[in-house]
């Protein structure tokens, strides 16, 4: 829309300068508050040594450590394959709530969306200590599983990386529901009584129809969760127990502990590169089986 | 009407939300080959019905039978029926063609019987040539066609069609409603259909189901639902009528009081008796019946006939009548007219 | 997380002195009017004794105001360092190892304060020169749950003995208490800050009985609390509140040596109140606070200050020698080294 009015405005001479302005306070926002301190980072990330006051030089000292050392490549893997899991079980639990509060009338959504949205506005110091005293050998879990006989006496429950994921997993779900409920009410619900017309069963009915024109909201709800778990550091450092390292955490205690801005800031532009790279497939992924029908479906 | 060969038979549905009733004892048979509509202002209950019988809607109670079989707790993806929605509801990331296929998969349709059924179908409905574009790349009118090829596709016991025509402009609306009439009854489908247009419903339909606050009010042919009317609603609701509430006195003629007097000869009693405005003729037109004069209240002009509302000694009448060269009265203007007693219509009392 | 937070509120009740302000000061009232300090905080029962015993009889006599904004002293330190030009606090309140850093960036500024306020800080306490005032003294001890542990533990490395499988929890070095049982370790190995290879070796030792390292005070506290671990490292003051409140829990003063951190409120370079900072830091030294802090937490006085018998009684027991026996350590060498540590300790204890 806003490029077609863009180029409406190409030839009127006198106007040709409008969409400048227009898109200022934009282009300044983003400069300000994400290019310039992100350069910084860039920046930093190329000084020699362990120090960034009084830093002179460049160099590419911190990228190689990073790259010829196994054990950042191998918690760069682990924390991508965590990003994958917990975007994915994200996906399998946030569906469902998703769908069904898109079809659920605005009134009755209401309570229910501030119930999905309420862990948000907590603390996630505060989430991730009350998930340790429910995962405590004392806790919930733990009295449950031993009421019910599952086990003779409590079992260590948080500080391995399960207990990470499932953390990572409820702290992230908002944003798969959220991502998924907005596209979902955007479905047009006839078309599930058309399938079920054209004796499409409800699995036929949700992976052909539902799925796809839910596309964009998954992809996108998986994006977020994945971003978010490939940048979490609290979690990690409190529940992982020193078993569970993710590159979030290490950038941390690089950044803030060590105060070593040059390694850090080379750690997190590799977290960036490779997750702007893990997002572009995916997009493109999305984008393959999915152009066609959303070009014309932006016509409608 | 025979019941062996009711493809669709609804028997006492019922449909309460809450404390409202929204379809309340609805008995039909629809026949094979049947065009059926479901006429009625909005509310009356017709869609539910239509939902009822695509299972999309539970009844509270009764039984819907397709082909002879109850089908009245059968999901809807079970059931043998095929329907075009009002919106067409055509799935907008699949194309025409995939459209068509959809239903065709999901009862087992080889890929190559697929292709074929789905050609023939784009052949019947001539648009052949769209088969890979999708909808949003379509005109209302070839969308509704899409959706007619994809429920047909199947080959239903019952062809439902949910206002096919709302969404499409008049003049369109006509020719596709002529178009469609032809090849339904060229195929010979059962189709049940709902609108809320008495023109649509008299034009398109074998029989016609007026309905009323969940209520069946009549039943008839159109031209049985327009002339002979059951109820003062079904005459107010099918086109245009005069109204005139009186009696009929011993010699069989019906007198409104002070201004109308028609020889009717139908048995004394109060009556309210009805007069098409086409019935209504300025007074040299028509070479008998008794002449009132009336006095033009408002004329509008409709090219061909011009619609007149008259005052007859306070009693309004309609008339319909031609004026060649556009010479119609004005209003205020006194003119003289007739009014045919064999087009006066006395209702069934109640 | 800091770990002066989440302390168990208790009642404080401040010396008469501190209410009855002396008149002498009373004379030059109001000297700060409309002046505010901003200070990062510690959080919970640190801050409140702060705000009580410094900040409030500040307000009064001078009209000084001080705003404490909570947040972990590293990340304080780190928006220091990032913005020299605007510093966001005119005080900063921050443990030793950070001290190397704030100093070399040329962040904060000697304090400036006369022999007669200087005089009465414990010389060994004084790490840095001029630099920061020592507020407290926090200890890396040996702890165990009494009940769960039979045999008594009396080192660092007593917890690598076998009957602590899956047992030991502990800082990891994000925490800098987690530094001060490690350099305990390398040194006690034979090792020193320079090479640390020895304690390495120790925690190789240990890992076996290791169910968690954590950098949280308050994930350790819980750790300890559910007797999730049974014994590890801890801080004093942390152990001393916990046998307070009736937890089974040894303090035990390591054989390997007593290995502390101070914490240190440094003025601001660039601060535009550099009279209020002095005021600030006088109150500080010479008022209620010390006595208060070592009444509440325990921890011994940083001061020459005389405490009440009573709280005399209660602090926590350093053994011979008290402050001049903690060992020395050359905080700007860990903090060089400190990034290359927490990667080793991060790949070899995961």
């Amino acid at each position: 829309m806003r490029n077609k009015a863009l180029l409406g405005l190409r030839g009127q001479g006198e106007a040709s300068t409008a969409w400048m302005w227009q898109i200022a306070p934009t282009v300044m926002l983003l400069l300000f508050f994400f290019i310039l301190p992100l350069a910084g980072v860039v920046r930093t990330s190329f000084y020699p040594g362990t120090r960034s006051f009084g830093a002179e030089g460049f160099s590419f000292e911190q990228y190689l450590k990073v790259i010829l050392d196994p054990f950042y490549r191998s918690v760069l893997i682990d924390t991508i394959v965590d990003g994958l899991i917990v975007s994915m079980v994200c996906l399998v639990i946030g569906f469902p709530v998703g769908y069904s509060l898109a079809r659920l009338p605005p009134k009755q959504r209401r309570w229910r969306l501030i119930l999905v949205i309420l862990p948000l506005t907590l603390s996630l110091v505060v989430i991730v200590f009350g998930w340790i005293v429910i995962l405590g050998r004392g806790g919930l879990v733990n009295q449950l599983l031993v009421s019910i006989g599952a086990i003779d006496r409590p079992i260590r429950l948080p500080y391995n990386r399960t207990a990470v994921l499932l953390i990572l997993v409820q702290q992230f779900l908002p944003y798969m529901i959220l991502s998924v409920m907005s596209v979902c009410s955007k479905i047009d619900p006839v078309l599930e009584h058309a399938a079920a017309n054209l004796r499409a069963n409800r699995f036929t009915t949700f992976r052909r129809v539902i799925v796809p024109l839910a596309a964009p909201g998954i992809v996108s709800g998986m994006i977020l969760v994945f971003i978010l778990t490939v940048s979490a550091f609290v979690t990690p450092r409190l529940v992982g127990g020193g078993n569970v390292q993710m590159l979030g955490s290490i950038i941390y205690e690089q950044v803030i502990v060590a105060l070593n801005w040059p390694l850090g800031g080379a750690l997190a532009m590799v977290l960036l590169i490779v997750t702007s790279i893990v997002i572009s497939l995916a997009n493109l992924l999305a984008a393959k089986k999915f152009a066609r029908h959303r070009s014309s479906a932006n016509a409608k | 009407m025979d019941k062996n060969t009711a493809v669709l038979t609804l028997k006492n549905l019922n449909k309460t939300y809450d404390n409202t009733t929204a379809v309340d004892s609805v008995s039909l048979d629809v026949v094979k080959g049947e065009l059926l509509c479901l006429l009625g202002p909005s509310g009356c209950g017709k869609t539910t019905t239509l939902r009822m019988v695509a299972g999309f809607v539970k009844p509270t109670s009764g039984s819907v039978l397709i082909q002879g079989s109850d089908v009245t707790n059968q999901a809807p993806y079970r059931r043998d029926t095929g329907m075009v929605f009002q919106s067409y509801a055509l799935f907008p990331h699949m194309t025409v063609a995939q459209n068509i296929a959809f239903g065709l998969q999901n009862i087992g349709f080889a890929a190559k019987a697929q292709t074929e059924r789905v050609h023939e179908m784009l052949q019947l409905v001539e648009l052949e040539h769209l088969s890979k574009r999708f909808p949003a790349e379509l005109s209302g009118g070839q969308q509704q066609r899409v959706a007619l090829a994809r429920a047909l596709a199947m080959n239903p016991a019952v062809l439902l069609l949910d206002e096919p025509f709302s969404n499409l402009d008049a003049q369109l609306r006509v020719r596709l409603r002529e178009d469609l009439r032809a090849l339904l009854k060229r195929i010979r489908i059962t189709t049940l259909f709902v609108t809320h247009d008495q023109e649509e419903a008299l034009m398109f339909a074998d029989r016609v189901v007026v309905m009323r606050s969940g209520r069946v009010e009549q039943v008839g042919s159109p031209a049985e639902i327009y002339e002979t009317p059951a109820t003062r609603f079904v005459a107010e609701f099918i086109g245009w009528c005069s109204l005139f509430e009186g009696v009929v006195d011993g010699q069989g003629v019906f007198t409104t009081g002070k201004s109308i007097r028609l020889p009717l000869d139908h048995k004394p009693g109060p009556a309210t008796v009805i007069v098409r405005p086409e019935y209504v003729k300025p007074a040299e037109a028509l070479g008998s019946g008794p002449v009132f004069e009336a006095r033009v209240t408002s004329n509008t002009y409709y090219g061909a006939l011009c619609r007149l509302r008259l005052d007859v000694s306070g009693q309004e009448v309609l008339m319909e009548a031609h004026y060649p060269y556009g010479h119609g009265p004005s209003i205020g203007d006194r003119i003289e007219i007739r009014i045919d007693p064999k087009g006066a219509r006395r209702l069934p009392a109640h | 997380m800091d770990r002066r937070s989440f302390l168990k509120t208790t009642s404080l009740t401040l010396a008469a002195a501190t209410l009855a302000a002396p008149n002498i000061l009373r004379a030059q009232a109001k000297r700060f009017e409309g002046v505010t300090l901003n200070i990062n905080g510690y959080g919970g029962d640190y801050d409140r004794i702060l705000k009580e015993s410094v900040a409030k009889p500040l307000e009064d006599q001078t009209g000084l105001r001080v705003v404490y904004t909570p947040s972990t002293a590293s990340a304080a330190v780190a928006r220091i360092i990032a913005s020299p030009d605007n510093p966001p606090f005119d005080l900063v309140m921050c443990d030793s190892p950070n001290m190397p850093d704030l100093i070399k960036a040329g962040a904060i500024t000697p304090t400036n304060l006369g022999p007669d306020v200087i005089g009465r800080i414990v010389p060994s306490v004084r790490e840095f020169g001029d630099y920061g005032i020592p507020m407290s003294v926090a200890s890396m001890i040996v702890t165990y749950n009494k009940t769960l542990v039979k045999s008594p533990l009396t080192s660092f490395i007593d917890l690598a003995r076998p009957d602590l499988e899956g047992r030991v929890a502990m800082f990891n070095l994000e925490n800098s208490g987690g530094v001060l049982y490690f350099l305990a370790l390398a040194e006690a190995g034979g090792g020193n800050v320079d090479n640390v290879d020895p304690a390495f070796e120790a925690l190789r030792k240990i890992k076996p009985n290791i169910t968690a390292v954590t950098p949280s005070t308050v994930n350790l506290l819980q750790l300890f609390e559910q007797e999730e671990a049974w014994a590890g490292a801890f801080w004093d003051g942390r152990v001393f509140s916990m046998q307070k409140a009736g937890k089974p829990m040894a303090l035990v003063p390591p054989k390997e040596g007593l290995y502390a951190l101070r914490s240190y409120v440094s003025p601001v370079k660039g601060t535009k109140h550099p009279d209020a900072v002095k005021a600030y830091l006088e109150q500080l030294v010479t008022g209620p606070f010390i006595t208060e802090l070592s009444r509440f937490f325990g921890y011994v006085p940083t001061t020459n200050i005389q405490l009440p018998p009573d709280v005399a009684a209660s602090v926590i027991p350093y053994g011979k020698g008290g402050l001049e026996s903690l060992r020395a350590i050359n905080w700007e060498k860990v903090a060089a080294y400190r990034g290359d540590w927490l990667s080793r300790f991060n790949r070899e204890m995961r």
